[in-house]
């Protein structure tokens, strides 16, 4: 595995060249593109779902029957979002006191939900650690 | 320092939740040596704690119990005796 995903914080994740190099990359789990619309290594490519119009069985269709140059559509024809999922570190990691709190062992992992209860400010914020 | 049961609990527990990230994290990454050191680290202090835990209050779970005369796993508190788990600080 030699992904390179030197982020700081959940929202440096998606720089673009981190992105080039993910997409230019093989070896990235198979999860992260199940069926699903975008771009994907061509190992995933294999194994991925079949949302698209094929009119013959399964077996029948061309690999490339559902592809413009590498991106996948929709039965509606729309691109679906692109998702991925970079390859985690061992790194940035809590005490275990504050990781029991959090949720999580992992920094980059602990993104909690929050949200001021029907906008009024009194009913606090929800999610998070409460420390 | 941990003296009384349910600190002793607090910190079994805090050793288990690390730990069992660090499982789910190697199920991904079998080969992260570092992730294997601190598995190795955190899982000795925690059966270090669990040992030293069930020295001083009996069995943690039915699997900790040690006496060949008597059934020790019924001694002590019920979960549901809230008084007599709950700390007094």
């Amino acid at each position: 595995m030699t992904s390179n995903n030197d982020y700081k914080t959940p929202k440096d994740r998606i720089s673009a060249e981190f992105r080039n190099k993910l997409f230019a990359e093989e070896d990235l789990p198979v999860g992260a593109f199940f069926g699903m619309g975008g771009y994907a290594p061509s190992r995933q490519r294999e194994n991925r779902g079949t949302a698209c119009r094929w009119e013959g069985s399964e077996r029948s269709r061309p690999r490339e029957a559902c592809e413009t140059k590498g991106r996948r559509y929709t039965e509606s024809g729309a691109p679906l979002a692109m998702v991925y999922s970079p390859f985690q570190k061992f790194e940035g990691l809590y005490t275990e006191e504050e990781a029991l709190c959090k949720g999580s062992l992992f920094e980059g992992l602990y993104l909690p939900f929050e949200a001021y209860c029907c906008g009024r400010k009194e009913y606090g914020k929800m999610g998070g650690c409460k420390k | 320092m941990k003296t009384c049961k349910c600190k002793y609990l607090k910190y079994i527990q805090t050793l288990s939740f690390a730990l069992h990230e660090t499982v789910l994290y190697l199920d991904g990454h079998p080969c992260d040596k570092e992730a294997l050191t601190y598995y190795h680290k955190t899982k000795a202090r925690l059966l270090e704690a669990i040992s030293e835990f069930e020295a001083k209050f009996g069995p943690l779970t039915y699997k900790g119990v040690c006496d060949t005369d008597v059934w020790t796993w019924i001694k002590g508190p019920w979960p549901w005796e809230y008084e007599a788990n709950v700390c007094e600080n």
